[in-house]
């Protein structure tokens, strides 16, 4: 979240999408409340509209996965992905 | 669909609501209504989609609805673009991620206990996707 407030939320090049994994849509919402997430979320029967469940972020449970604009996938390191945000002005 | 067959599902998936705080729809002749979350509105081709309480879509004709559901509907799809909305989506538009992003009703984002309809107020060149679960 901390990382969120910081590097994310206020740059206009990078967004942060979370993609639900939860079957059920109420269980998403519960989960978002109490993890009071500030940011959009895709549920779990969009991810093939969206694309989302191609970028091989389901493999563990949390994960992250830095994307271009293009759908290009340039890490799948948590922390990797951060260092490159910061590195973004 | 036929709305008689809608009601019978709202009230079958009513149970599995929860916390979500659906809004009540209206037949058009004001003897029937259902729960369900308001998904997408396609004004043009005159079709409504909303979210059931097992998060089921459901599509079905505008016109089976109260005159209140479609002036709902009509303000829905006036607020879509905020001032500005437009260039954000243009942008969108040209990405492969922000082309399907802007699809409507791709977004949620918490509005309360339950999940709204979210634009993009960016477009940016990178996203990250955090994938989770609660379990």
């Amino acid at each position: 979240m901390e990382h969120y407030q910081e590097l994310i939320a206020p740059n206009p090049r990078v967004a942060m999408i979370h993609a639900s994994l939860d079957d059920d849509v109420a269980d998403a919402a519960k989960w978002a409340r109490a993890e009071k997430f500030p940011w959009p979320t895709v549920l779990l029967d969009e991810h093939e509209a969206t694309g989302l469940d191609t970028l091989g972020g389901q493999e563990q449970v949390p994960d992250t996965v830095l994307v271009d604009k293009d759908g290009k996938v340039l890490t799948r390191d948590e922390e990797e992905a951060f260092a490159k945000i910061a590195a973004l002005k | 669909m036929k709305f008689k067959n809608l009601l019978a599902a709202g009230v079958a998936l009513s149970f599995g609501v929860g916390s979500l705080q659906a809004r009540t729809w209206t037949n058009a002749d004001g003897s029937k209504t259902f729960e369900a979350d308001f998904k997408t509105y396609d004004k043009e081709g005159g079709k409504v989609t909303v979210l059931m309480g097992n998060g089921r879509s459901v599509t079905f004709a505008v016109a089976k609805l109260s005159e209140d559901d479609r002036k709902f509907l009509d303000e829905q799809a006036k607020n879509d673009p905020a001032a500005g909305g437009a260039d954000v989506k243009d942008a969108l538009k040209e990405q492969k991620i922000g082309a399907k992003l802007i699809k409507p009703g791709i977004l949620k984002k918490l509005d309360g206990k339950r999940f709204a309809k979210f634009e993009m107020e960016k477009a940016p060149e990178y996203y990250l996707v955090y994938y989770s679960a609660s379990w």
